[in-house]
């Protein structure tokens, strides 16, 4: 088995695989980031399911496509960097030590163009639009499922039949954006 | 319908990344020139960066729901502000009826066992490995062991032959065994560990009173626990505790 395969089951979002990885390192990560930042056990939680999102968000996009680190070292270098940029952001203090946390691994955390309010009546549109198209949409393009995977997750005949549903879940959701003026 | 599909498509592939070289750049060229692709692409980057948006926050209510379930697991750790809030109300009943708290609130020792019950943590694993492309058989073992595959671990760790290691498999096998409740497994491969082992026997004796813990065999995890805490180490600090909780 190559190390790639290894990671394939976060790729799936496996529910019990996120709480897998959650629980392996919540409790060294918490008493860590207490002791380490001198911050409390709420931010330190925080930082950590932050940490979990940004991890799980660069597997998915095939940006740690084998795990020359392991997924716990990956885990504190992220947490690092979060502790640091909100020291920043506090402090305001040069951003020398944060450069260098930023360079041990390579991983990036996905940010938006748009803003939190269009954001958000995009969420509110696909809360409307309900099963299955919210689900189908959010894997394809958060989860980044293929089709094949989609089908076989939601038990769909096969990828073209939810492509084409895709497809008429997209209009559906364009309708709603253009009667809420969204567009 | 089609050609709507193909734009569909193609916005989507450019959005995703999936587009390179002369495709990416003819695409970004009749981008430019198009104005009705132009604003097609921005409803559409708005939908993507949404759906994205709201996979992530689902994701944080899924590790926030961990979270939850965790904190409702019976625990021995008292939370900071419920003490503080109940501190003042509650300080006369305890000394008044300590003894008698102390009795009835005694958890099982199974529950004791639990709350004390961390997997060894994988120690062997990036720094040893040997190919960058493939895992052998025990680094895929102890990959597995670490994200908490244990059944998986299991399978692959017993197929693992290597006696110069074959110690530390045996400590992680136990540990994996125990992780998932085998008990009578992690207590034969503990007791050969204090038997036979050299590196891992203090560890073997910590996990084996936890095992005997968890099967309420209390006086045999006494016993370890005793035995433990004459050494000058952390399980020594461990035992000591974990004794208050079930002596």
């Amino acid at each position: 088995m190559t190390k790639s395969s290894l990671i394939d089951s976060f790729r799936l979002n496996d529910e019990k695989e996120i709480e897998r990885l959650y629980n392996s390192y919540r409790d060294q990560f918490v008493s860590w980031a207490i002791k380490t930042f001198n911050c409390d056990r709420d931010e330190a939680v925080e930082v950590y399911q932050q940490a979990i999102v940004i991890f799980y968000e660069n597997v998915r996009s095939g940006k740690l496509d084998s795990i020359e680190s392991n997924c716990k070292t990956y885990l504190f270098a992220i947490g690092k960097n979060k502790f640091y940029e909100r020291l920043r952001e506090l402090s305001r203090q040069n951003p020398l030590e944060s450069t260098v946390m930023k360079s041990e691994l390579q991983f990036e955390e996905e940010k938006f163009d748009h803003s939190e309010e269009k954001l958000r009546a995009v969420e509110e549109g696909l809360n409307k639009l309900g099963s299955p198209c919210r689900e189908i949409l959010i894997k394809y393009y958060y989860n980044k499922n293929s089709m094949e995977e989609i089908a076989s997750l939601m038990d769909y005949k096969n990828g073209s039949t939810v492509k084409n549903l895709k497809y008429k879940c997209l209009q559906r959701l364009k309708k709603i954006l253009q009667e809420e003026k969204i567009f | 319908m089609n050609i709507e599909k193909n734009k569909i498509d193609l916005v989507e592939d450019y959005l995703m990344g999936n587009l390179e070289g002369t495709v990416k750049s003819d695409f970004e060229k009749l981008l430019t020139e198009d104005e009705e692709l132009q604003e097609y692409m921005e409803e559409f980057k708005l939908i993507f960066e949404g759906a994205r948006f709201s996979g992530r926050k689902d994701l944080f209510n899924q590790l926030k729901e961990i979270e939850k379930n965790r904190e409702d697991k019976p625990t021995k750790v008292v939370k900071f502000r419920s003490l503080y809030y109940g501190i003042a109300a509650s300080i006369l009943l305890l000394i008044s009826t300590y003894f008698a708290f102390n009795y009835i609130s005694q958890d099982p020792p199974s529950v004791v066992a639990e709350s004390y019950f961390e997997p060894y943590p994988a120690l062997y694993g990036a720094a040893t490995r040997s190919s960058e492309t493939e895992y052998t058989q025990l680094e895929l073992g102890m990959q597995l062991y670490e994200v908490a595959r244990y059944e998986e671990s299991i399978e692959i760790l017993e197929s693992v032959v290597d006696p110069e290691k074959q110690e530390m498999i045996n400590f992680y096998l136990g540990n994996a065994y125990l992780a998932i409740d085998d008990y009578s497994k992690s207590e034969t491969i503990f007791k050969e560990l204090i038997n036979t082992g050299k590196i891992f026997s203090h560890d073997a004796k910590w996990y084996l009173a936890i095992t005997y813990l968890k099967e309420n065999e209390t006086d045999k995890a006494i016993s370890l626990l005793k035995d433990l805490t004459s050494y000058e180490n952390d399980y020594a600090k461990k035992a000591k505790k974990m004794l208050r909780d079930v002596d």
